[in-house]
C-alpha cells in the first residue's frame, strides 16, 4: 500500500498518453477540489474526522470504474523520498508531499488521473496528458467526479457552487492548467508583455522550476484564476483560446530568430546535445535549460532525436527523488549530479535507435 | 403598500425606529398595529420592530438569530473558527462558514472571482434531495440578505418558502426512514 510499484522506476506513465509529440505544449491539467458535507475542512478537522474522510472516499474511489486498478498509497507510511518522488511526477502536490496524517494518495493505473485525500480540501482530483488536451482531462476528471458524487455527499450550495477550504476555489473548484515551453518569447524578451496580457484577464502565468519555483527550462504554466461565476467549459476555452494566441507569437519568434542567423542557433542546440551526451557531471538547473535548448532544435528542425516524449520523460526522471529511488539509496548532491549526467548519457545514446 | 406582517390589508403606518445606530422601519396595517401593540387598546410604549420581525420570522427565528448571534462574535456555530481565524489562514473551517461569513466574504470574493453566482456543474442534479436542501441552503443566504436589508416582506415570504421545502425534505427523507 506503501510502496512505489516498481514499474513505476522506469518510465512515467502518464507522458504516454495524450498528445506527447506536441513541440510546445508539455502537458495539460485538470484538478477539482471537493469537500464532504458536514465535516471541517481537513486544516481543521479532528483525526477522527480525517479517519472518516479518508475511509468514505477511499471506498468510494475504489469503486470507480474510472479509476481502473487504483494504486493507494498511504502517505503516512511513506518515506520522505518516495513521497517526494510522487510529487516529482505530479501525482501529489508539493505541499501535500511533506508529513500530515490520514494523507492518501489514489493514482490511476495509467497514472492520468489521480486524487488527494486530505489535502487542503478533503478530495483534489485531477486529470493529466501530455500535449494540448485540456477536453480530454476535463472529460476523464468529470467522470470520476460524477461517479464518486454518486456515492459521496458533496458540500454545495446554489449560489457559491462546491464549498472549499479557500475562496479561490469556490464555485466550480477547477483548476486547468498547461504548460508550454516557450524559448524564442524568453530568448527575444517579449515574454513579460505576453504574460502580463494573460494575468490581467482572469489568468494566471507561473514558471516552472526544476526544484524551486523559479522560472526554468523556459517552461510555463497557464491557468485560470476564477472559479465563480464561470463554468468549467468557458474556462478551458478562455484558456484554450489565448494559449493558441501565445503558441501565435512563439512561432513568429521562432521564424524571426531562425531569419537571423541559422548557424549561430545550430551551434548553439548542438553543443547542448553534446554537453548532455557525453558530460560527467550535470546540475538539475544545467540539463533543464540544456534539455530546453534541445527541445527548441527539435521544434526548429535543427536536430531530429531525441523525441519530445522522451524530453518531457528526462525532466522527470532526472529529478532527485527519482535518481535516487533508481539508485536504491539516498545520493548527496555531489552524487546525484553524476547519477543524472550519466543517466542522461545512456538515454541519449539509446535515442537514437529507438 | 400592503401591510408586512400580514401581506393582506393595506399599511397605514410607518414605524420607524433607531437602534443601536440602526434605522429599522416596517410598513403595517391597523389590525397588526394593534396585535403588536404598537397602536390601540393594548398599546405597549416598548415595543421594538426586532421583536415584530421576529415575530414575522418565529419559525427561523432561531436561525436569524444564530446568525446574527454569529456575525457579532464571527464564529462559525458548527466548525468553531473565528473570522480572525480565517484572516490569517486564509482558510475557512467548513461549508457552514460561507454562510455565517457571507457578508464578508462577498468583497473579497468579488475582489478574486469573475461573480458571485455559481455557474457550471452541480452534484446529483436529479436527486430530489439533494436538490431541496441546496435549494433551503440558498434560501436561507437569500433570507439572511432580506433581513440585513430591512426587506421584511421578502423576508416573511423566503421564510414561507424554506418552511415548505422543509417540511417536503422531512416527508421524503421520513418515509426513506422507515
Ligand atoms: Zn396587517
Ligand atoms: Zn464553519
Amino acid at each position: 500500500m506503501a510502496d512505489i510499484p516498481k514499474t513505476y522506476l522506469e518510465g512515467c506513465g502518464w507522458i504516454k498518453h495524450g498528445d506527447p509529440s506536441n513541440d510546445l505544449v508539455v502537458s495539460s491539467r485538470i484538478r477539482l477540489a471537493r469537500n464532504l458535507d458536514g465535516i471541517p475542512f481537513s486544516q481543521w478537522a479532528s483525526s477522527s474526522d480525517l479517519r472518516r474522510i479518508a475511509s468514505q472516499t477511499l471506498e468510494a474511489i475504489q469503486a470507480c470504474d474510472h479509476m481502473p486498478s487504483v494504486q493507494v498509497f498511504n502517505l503516512e507510511e511513506m518515506e520522505s523520498v518516495d513521497r517526494s518522488f510522487l510529487s516529482e511526477r505530479y501525482l501529489i502536490s508539493r505541499e501535500f508531499s511533506k508529513s500530515g496524517i490520514e494523507r492518501y494518495a489514489a493514482v490511476h493505473e495509467n497514472e492520468i488521473a489521480s486524487i488527494m485525500i486530505n489535502e487542503e480540501d478533503h478530495l483534489r482530483m485531477h486529470a493529466l496528458f501530455s500535449g494540448s488536451q485540456l477536453r480530454r482531462a476535463w472529460n476523464l476528471i468529470d467522470a470520476v467526479d460524477s461517479e464518486l458524487d454518486s456515492r459521496l455527499d458533496f458540500a454545495f450550495s446554489n449560489t457559491y457552487g462546491y464549498l472549499t477550504a479557500c475562496p479561490t476555489n469556490v464555485g466550480t473548484g477547477i483548476r486547468c492548467s498547461v504548460m508550454v515551453h516557450l524559448p524564442a518569447l524568453v530568448i527575444s524578451r517579449k515574454i513579460e508583455k505576453v504574460l502580463n496580457a494573460v494575468t490581467q484577464i482572469g489568468l494566471t502565468v507561473r514558471g516552472m522550476g526544476g526544484e524551486g519555483s523559479e522560472i526554468s527550462g523556459n517552461l510555463f504554466q497557464i491557468s485560470n484564476q476564477w472559479t465563480l461565476g464561470i463554468s468549467e467549459t468557458e474556462t478551458i476555452d478562455k484558456i484554450e483560446r489565448i494559449l493558441q494566441q501565445i503558441l501565435q507569437q512563439e512561432r513568429a519568434e521562432e521564424e524571426a530568430m531562425i531569419e537571423r542567423g541559422r548557424t549561430e542557433l545550430e551551434d548553439k542546440v548542438w553543443r547542448a546535445y553534446a554537453a548532455l551526451r557525453y558530460a560527467r557531471v550535470m546540475s538539475s538547473s544545467e540539463a533543464v535549460d540544456l534539455l530546453s535548448t534541445l527541445r527548441l532544435g527539435r521544434t526548429l528542425g535543427v536536430i531530429d532525436t531525441p523525441a519530445f516524449e522522451g524530453i518531457n520523460e528526462m525532466l522527470i526522471m532526472m529529478r532527485p527523488a527519482h535518481l535516487q529511488k533508481r539508485a536504491g539509496r539516498a545520493l548527496k548532491t555531489a552524487e546525484r549530479d553524476e547519477f543524472r549526467a550519466e543517466y542522461i548519457r545512456e538515454w541519449l545514446a539509446g535515442a537514437g535507435t529507438r | 403598500m400592503i401591510c408586512e406582517i400580514c401581506k393582506k390589508k393595506p399599511a397605514k403606518l410607518h414605524i420607524t425606529q433607531i437602534k443601536d445606530n440602526q434605522k429599522l422601519s416596517i410598513h403595517i396595517c391597523h389590525d397588526c398595529a394593534h396585535e403588536n401593540g404598537v397602536a390601540g387598546p393594548s398599546i405597549n410604549t416598548a415595543f421594538s420592530i426586532e421583536d415584530i420581525v421576529g415575530g414575522v420570522l418565529k419559525p427561523q427565528a432561531d436561525l436569524v438569530e444564530q446568525s446574527r448571534d454569529a456575525e457579532l462574535h464571527q464564529t462559525c456555530p458548527e466548525c468553531g473558527l473565528s473570522y480572525s481565524a480565517f484572516k490569517e489562514s486564509g482558510r475557512l473551517g467548513c461549508a457552514s462558514c460561507y454562510e455565517i461569513f457571507t457578508e464578508r466574504l462577498r468583497p473579497l470574493l468579488q475582489k478574486v472571482q469573475k461573480d458571485l453566482v455559481h455557474v457550471g456543474k452541480a452534484p446529483r442534479s436529479g436527486d430530489e434531495v439533494s436538490v431541496l436542501k441546496r435549494g433551503i441552503s440558498d434560501l436561507r443566504l437569500q433570507l439572511k440578505e432580506a433581513v440585513r436589508q430591512e426587506q421584511f416582506e421578502i423576508a416573511a415570504r423566503l421564510r414561507d418558502q424554506i418552511r415548505d421545502m422543509e417540511s417536503d425534505l422531512s416527508n421524503i427523507t421520513g418515509s426513506a426512514n422507515s
